[in-house]
């Protein structure tokens, strides 16, 4: 008998085709002449034979409440933060969105500061009665009397 | 070999996609859910919540390759994931493999009494002897001799090296005989 008898583990991975080409031949031969080793060798078929044959008998049925259960979990599953976020920008939905934005800061900018003083006011107003006052007589109380207060004293 | 069976022609669609999935599959991912877990309830909820995490991550499964595999993967991961969070209400072990192996690095003690194993006197303690391994052990026993997987396929299931699923297979077999050498002999 080969004196080298493989490891028990050396069995179980040889029954399990782990083992390298020349490993396997080799303990293949030697189980061939080995009856200590052959019977450690259907020990372990045994083993595995008897849990095969347990799996069998003790196969069980897929419940049908967990393939339901699933098909509500997939379908009525709320959306996330992010696909709502997603779903919020889409170009079809942000370019309204976006334009509404602006409409309201525009209007409401106008709004907040009232309108716009300065810009009523006519610049030849100042220009002309201003430059007409001064280029004459800017120190005379009589003449002329500038436009714009002119025709108060003239109701009179 | 079932590992290596691929999900052939996955439907387009994401719906379809799943319905195919758990036509083909369903049961023998609630089987695996059942022999991690030993009990119907927790088996469901694996296998349910499985199916959802198959169902959003539907377009990372690579056509060709073992959806068995990717699911049992799944499986694997979120039993992993639940042992955690329910440490300490649970009294249930994760195996470590520094543990004493009774027939680590040596020949068995004794082979008598597989051979001595009938079937309808084994199915109690074998079902006893597979509830107090851990669930790893008892799942890369699945896995390896039931289900045939590789040692390769069973690693990238359970998410170790070979030389680890190698030495708790083996353990775990080792553990096993043991558990059932005692039921048989102290039915209780």
């Amino acid at each position: 008998m080969n004196q080298l008898h493989p490891t028990s583990e050396e069995i179980v991975d040889y029954l399990h085709g782990e083992l390298s080409p020349a490993r396997d031949a080799a303990i293949h031969a030697h189980l061939a002449g080995c009856s200590e080793c052959a019977e450690i060798r259907d020990s372990e078929l045994s083993l595995t034979e008897t849990l095969r044959a347990y799996a069998r008998a003790d196969e069980r049925e897929l419940p049908a409440g967990v393939v339901a259960t699933i098909r509500a979990r997939v379908q009525y599953k709320p959306p996330s933060l992010w696909e709502q976020l997603s779903a919020a920008f889409r170009p079809a939905v942000a370019v309204p969105i976006a334009i509404a934005i602006a409409a309201f800061i525009y209007f409401g900018f106008r709004l907040a500061h009232g309108p716009a003083v300065a810009s009523t006011i006519d610049a030849s107003y100042y220009v002309e009665s201003h430059a007409a006052l001064s280029s004459t007589t800017p120190l005379s109380e009589d003449e002329p009397i500038p436009g714009a207060l002119r025709g108060d004293d003239q109701s009179h | 070999m079932a590992a290596a069976e691929p999900l052939h022609d996955p439907a387009p669609d994401q719906a379809a996609f799943l319905e195919h999935a758990i036509e083909r599959y369903g049961k023998a991912t609630y089987n695996f859910a059942y022999r991690l877990t030993c009990n119907e309830a927790d088996a469901r909820d694996l296998t349910q919540e499985a199916f959802v995490r198959v169902y959003k991550a539907w377009k990372s499964f690579k056509p060709g390759t073992s959806f068995l595999s990717w699911i049992y993967r799944i499986v694997t991961n979120l039993h992993r994931d639940e042992l955690r969070r329910r440490k300490g209400r649970y009294q249930e072990e994760i195996p470590d493999d520094n543990e004493l192996q009774e027939f680590s690095g040596s020949r068995p003690l004794a082979v008598a009494p597989i051979d001595d194993y009938v079937e309808s006197q084994l199915s109690e303690p074998l079902s006893k002897a597979l509830q107090e391994l851990g669930s790893e052990q008892r799942q890369i026993v699945w896995l390896a001799d039931i289900e045939e997987y590789s040692y390769q396929e069973i690693a990238d299931v359970v998410g170790c090296t070979v030389g680890t699923v190698r030495s708790r297979l083996h353990r775990a077999r080792g553990q096993l005989r043991k558990l059932v050498t005692r039921h048989m002999k102290s039915p209780s």
